[in-house]
């Protein structure tokens, strides 16, 4: 998934960080501030996705930072928690470019190059 | 000129004599007093207010490290270099009043054997410390001093390239397009335990590329040194041994009296050390390590400069920038000595001179670069944003 998101963003002209959990992206994200856009499973070890951006979100420093839960069907219900407690969007499985463009301008994120 | 006023405190005479006598010999500098331990030091340092003191580790009634823990409350910026033997209770004692505050160390002369040989070790080791952590003070006076025939005469200079003039302002280069970075490299003297010790727990363990310092210590203090990285940093530190193989995420220190280098050997890198002559009055040599590296990654070799003295380094930092990759330099205010990232920030080979607290996130940000897919052409009117993937 990681790796689906990576070259999506890359190509339309993200610098990528990563992260294989909830707890190693707290950490990923503190050492490489600023960040514009986080791109969350909701499915990882660790922190899941709801933890995670209850975390991020109760970390004023970060208010700046859009969060995009990526999910799939059948964890629809389970999004809407996260979007509750501040995740700005979701993408569900699969996407293409085209999806992932239309959601970061629905929140206001401008691609350097599409 | 003003000369630079020292205290020098320890417990055995023949040590006072010998560091006193030596000292004497500098016109710039002058012994104001001795103290035969650390709670005389203490008193005297009130009395005498020095620029400077050199203090023994081991001390009746108090030790040396007690005396300088007690300095710094009232005293956070009088330089202090802490006598240390070549053992391992000496290394570790050492450490300890470096992480408690001492600006450097010198090794004892009473340990090098006959005292002609510890007059050396004074006149060679302890007097360049000195003046480096005085700076301004102790100058021969230019207009003044009788002109030297045979001293104005430069040395044959052993490299193509040439040194900046010693205040010089900051120049950065242009930087080289930008490429993957496959190793990071390190050069650090005076200062380095404690700048390391600060910098090196910035680094996550899931840092993509292998790790090469060179920190100019002696043998025992630098596996005593990748100890306590190792102990307190996300990251692994050894000391380096002959033959290990480089990997990401691990960081190899130079063993003490060896120079470290890197050798491609079939799909793998290794560590090479080995005793050749020294460089910059120095085994292991900064430059040895950039040069090796340049060798074997080219333009994917990120090098960065921390506090010390000297200009080791320097050389082999041009010698990365040549070859396309990348230097950065420790800023002077962060740095206890400026003097080998003070040559390569006024040389034009460093792309950015930082504080020490933000050269780890500048290290993180550099190797993630182009990773971990391979990047396509960014447009160049407009920053990239960055973006989490979990």
């Amino acid at each position: 998934m990681r790796m689906i998101v990576g070259k999506i963003l890359t190509e339309i002209g993200f610098e990528i960080v990563e992260a294989g959990d909830g707890q190693e992206a707290l950490t990923v994200l503190s050492q490489n501030w600023p960040i514009d856009l986080a791109m969350v499973d909701w499915n990882m070890p660790e922190l899941n996705g709801f933890e995670f951006v209850k975390a991020v979100r109760a970390e004023s420093a970060y208010d700046e930072m859009k969060l995009m839960m990526v999910t799939t069907e059948s964890e629809i219900e389970q999004v809407a928690q996260a979007l509750e407690a501040g995740a700005n969007e979701y993408a569900m499985k699969p996407f293409t470019k085209e999806v992932i463009l239309e959601k970061l301008s629905l929140i206001g994120i401008e691609a350097v190059q599409s | 000129m003003r000369k630079i006023r020292v205290l020098v405190v320890d417990d055995a005479v023949v040590v006072r004599k010998i560091v006193t006598d030596i000292l004497a010999e500098d016109p710039g500098i002058e012994v104001v007093g001795v103290a035969a331990n650390g709670r005389i030091a203490l008193a005297k340092i009130g009395q005498l207010a020095p620029d400077i003191v050199t203090m023994d580790v081991e001390m009746p009634e108090m030790d040396g490290i007690t005396a300088l823990t007690e300095l710094r409350k009232t005293h956070p910026k009088l330089p202090v270099i802490m006598f240390s033997t070549l053992t391992e209770r000496g290394a570790a004692a050492t450490l300890d009043a470096l992480s408690h505050g001492a600006n450097d160390y010198v090794t004892k002369p009473a340990n090098v054997g006959s005292v002609a040989a510890g007059m050396d070790r004074v006149r060679t080791e302890l007097l360049p410390k000195i003046k480096s952590l005085c700076p301004g003070l102790g100058l021969v006076d230019r207009a003044s001093a009788p002109r030297d025939a045979t001293r104005e005469k430069r040395p044959a200079s052993s490299t193509p390239f040439l040194a900046p003039p010693a205040q010089a302002p900051i120049k950065l280069c242009k930087p080289n397009t930008p490429q993957r970075i496959d190793a990071l490299v390190i050069g650090v003297s005076t200062g380095g335990p404690n700048a390391l010790a600060a910098m090196i727990p910035g680094l996550p363990s899931s840092l993509p590329v292998p790790v090469l310092i060179v920190q100019h210590m002696p043998p025992m203090f630098t596996r005593l040194l990748a100890e306590r990285l190792s102990a307190t940093c996300s990251i692994g530190v050894s000391e380096a041994q002959n033959g290990d193989k480089l990997s990401p995420g691990h960081a190899w220190i130079a063993p003490g009296n060896f120079h470290m280098e890197v050798a491609r050997s079939g799909t793998d890198v290794r560590i090479v050390t080995h005793q050749g002559p020294q460089e910059n009055s120095c085994r292991p040599a900064v430059d040895v390590l950039f040069r090796s590296a340049a060798a074997v990654y080219g333009p994917h070799v990120l090098a960065v400069v921390l506090t010390g003295m000297g200009q080791d380094g320097y050389v082999g930092c041009q010698t990365v920038f040549g070859a396309g990759g990348q230097c950065l330099a420790q800023d002077e205010q962060t740095s206890v000595v400026w003097g080998m990232p003070g040559f390569v920030a006024r040389g034009g080979v460093a792309e950015a001179v930082l504080p020490l607290e933000e050269v780890a996130g500048e290290i993180v940000r550099r190797v993630q670069r182009f990773r971990p897919l391979p990047s396509l052409a960014l447009s160049h009117h407009l920053a990239p944003k960055r973006a989490l993937a979990v």
